[in-house]
């Protein structure tokens, strides 16, 4: 149940994406998504679909792997879809039936939104699945620096990611083996209410903080003891270096912004 | 018929996953009932996946689990109805414990049964009293207390539910040499005042030399021997072979044998080295 989560894994591999500079990628996710809905009509959003989908063929990570993803999302562009259809009012009719209209604003909007999503779901999930928790946190470091100006340590906001990132899977280890435990005693975890089944996690909540706030303590006087003062003065290991193949992917990404803009120029606007 | 029958038993680790590992690999064990059975084995052997499928927290690939005969998992009751029964107290039990005070927590398997109230605090009681907590404890949270008394409550709370077997799992691991000696003279009490079955799986040879009534070794996934101490500790080559030793003292005790000095074999014990040393120093007197 737990070992389900996708969503921040990291899916090792050596394709032009994985090489791309963590910082590229962020910039470049964060512009994806703006461009996303800049998206005027079905042909700019074709665009950038093809941008999507093409970028996750580039990254050779299996298309069922980020489906994984939209199990949840799922039932989000249903929600929206149907939402459209069924108060979107504009263009022409197409069923008609006591109260419940359906035109074909309605239902273009509703294709509409649902590729927008579906697009934003792929761009966004390829940062975390090419994107190792370390780099992602160095590239992040290095881009909220200016921060500094406001007296904001982004040092110190990237350990507390990485730091949270290194422990998410010891804490669902150790969210396993409690829950055993507490089977073994007989808790039952599985049937009865709502109410019921929310009162057998207290068994497994409690040790989970106390045990967390033990390592919390641990993790600290191990930082300590090796002389950790936050970041002013460290050196790094990586240095990281923008190459050739990170100007490629913003070259590629400026033409995709011009595209969409004039595909939002020469045609009609859809949403 | 046996009180525990393992039937060709296979379990997989990430199954269906490119990660796939073979746990356990057609195990077969039958265990008697009564005494204390040490399961000991490498780190990874598969000893901690062996325990975890006698009461159904596991289900099998495929292959069996009878207890009386009966398949533990043959319906979801009877696998929710054999943790009472065969009772597992996880390694590091004290990070488990939950309740506002010791009583509560040792109480939770019992309420969990269905008892009543006199019978949870007659159980409660009893189970205090074979780890040696004493009822001034009952009222403190368990979070104040040492490590080696929490994890005494955390085992407590396993033979609260009176079970046929107990099974613990490295109950010493982590503990000081006197915290050590506590655990195992309230293991060797618990099966002297009961009568019943105790399942300890350990790593430490010495642990299971001096409590152990019979042997289980447990190596890649399957049973390579089981027999009394002596039966297991006398093959000491095949032992090393699977990343396994024969306790500190029968080294001690073969070098000197090595050496020319004559003492006995099957010496695994400090109590019967200090014994055979008093013996042949003062020429057959015993201590």
């Amino acid at each position: 149940m737990i070992k389900d989560i996708t969503i921040g894994q990291y899916f090792p591999g050596n394709s032009f994406i994985h090489k791309l500079d963590a910082r590229t990628k962020l910039i470049l996710v964060f512009a994806g998504l703006i461009l996303i809905f800049l998206c005027r009509n079905f042909y700019a959003l074709a665009l950038m679909t093809a941008f999507a989908v093409g970028s996750v063929l580039l990254s050779r990570i299996p298309f069922g792997t980020i489906m994984k993803g939209f199990k949840t999302i799922f039932i989000i562009i249903v929600f929206s879809a149907l939402l459209q259809i069924f108060y979107n009012h504009n263009g022409t009719i197409l069923f008609e039936w006591k109260k419940i209209q359906i035109t074909t604003g309605g239902v273009n909007t509703a294709i509409f939104i649902s590729v927008r999503i579906i697009c934003l779901i792929f761009i966004s999930s390829l940062l975390t699945y090419t994107t190792s928790p370390t780099l992602l946190t160095d590239g992040i470091e290095r881009l909220l620096k200016p921060l500094k100006i406001f007296h904001i340590e982004p040092h110190t906001l990237a350990m507390m990611m990485t730091i949270a990132l290194r422990f998410i899977p010891t804490l669902i280890e150790e969210v396993d083996h409690i829950m055993a435990a507490q089977k073994a005693r007989g808790a039952d975890m599985e049937t009865g209410s709502v109410v019921k089944r929310a009162k057998a996690l207290i068994p497994v909540l409690v040790p989970l903080f106390v045990n967390s706030f033990r390592r919390a303590y641990d993790l600290a006087y191990a930082m300590e003891c090796r002389c950790y003062r936050g970041g002013s003065g460290r050196t790094r290991m990586r240095v990281m270096k923008f190459t050739y193949r990170d100007y490629i992917a913003f070259v590629i990404c400026a033409l995709l912004l011009a595209g969409i803009i004039l595909f939002n120029i020469f045609f009609e606007a859809v949403v | 018929m046996s009180l525990i029958e393992v039937k060709d038993l296979v379990y997989y680790y990430g199954m269906r996953t490119p990660f796939q590992v073979t746990a356990l690999d057609h195990v077969n064990l039958s265990l008697e009932k009564g005494g204390i059975k040490a399961v000991i084995g490498h780190t990874g052997s598969g000893k901690t996946t062996l325990i975890q499928h006698l009461n159904a927290l596991l289900q099998p690939a495929s292959g069996q689990v009878l207890f009386h005969g009966e398949d533990v998992n043959a319906t979801k009751e009877s696998a929710y109805r054999i943790r009472f029964k065969i009772g597992l107290c996880f390694q590091y039990p004290e990070y488990q414990l939950f309740e506002n005070t010791v009583f509560e927590d040792i109480a939770f398997g019992p309420k969990n049964m269905g008892l009543s109230e006199a019978e949870i605090d007659r159980a409660v009681r009893a189970a205090a009293s074979y780890v040696g907590i004493s009822e001034d404890f009952f009222q403190k949270s368990p979070f104040d207390l040492s490590g080696g008394q929490k994890r005494r409550v955390a085992v407590a709370g396993v033979m609260a539910m009176d079970p046929d077997v107990l099974i613990l799992d490295e109950p010493t691991a982590g503990l000081d040499p006197r915290g050590r000696e506590m655990i195992l003279s309230m293991i060797r009490n618990y099966r002297d005042q009961t009568g019943k079955t105790v399942i300890l799986v350990s790593h430490s040879m010495d642990d299971v030399a001096e409590t152990a009534d019979e042997v289980i070794v447990v190596n890649k996934g399957k049973i390579a021997m089981q027999g009394t101490v002596d039966d297991v500790f006398s093959r000491s080559a095949e032992l090393s072979e699977m990343g396994l030793t024969v306790p500190e003292v029968t080294g001690i005790i073969d070098t000197l044998r090595a050496q020319g000095y004559d003492l006995p074999a099957g010496i695994y014990t400090v109590d019967r080295a200090a014994d055979a040393l008093y013996r042949y120093l003062t020429g057959g007197r015993t201590l």
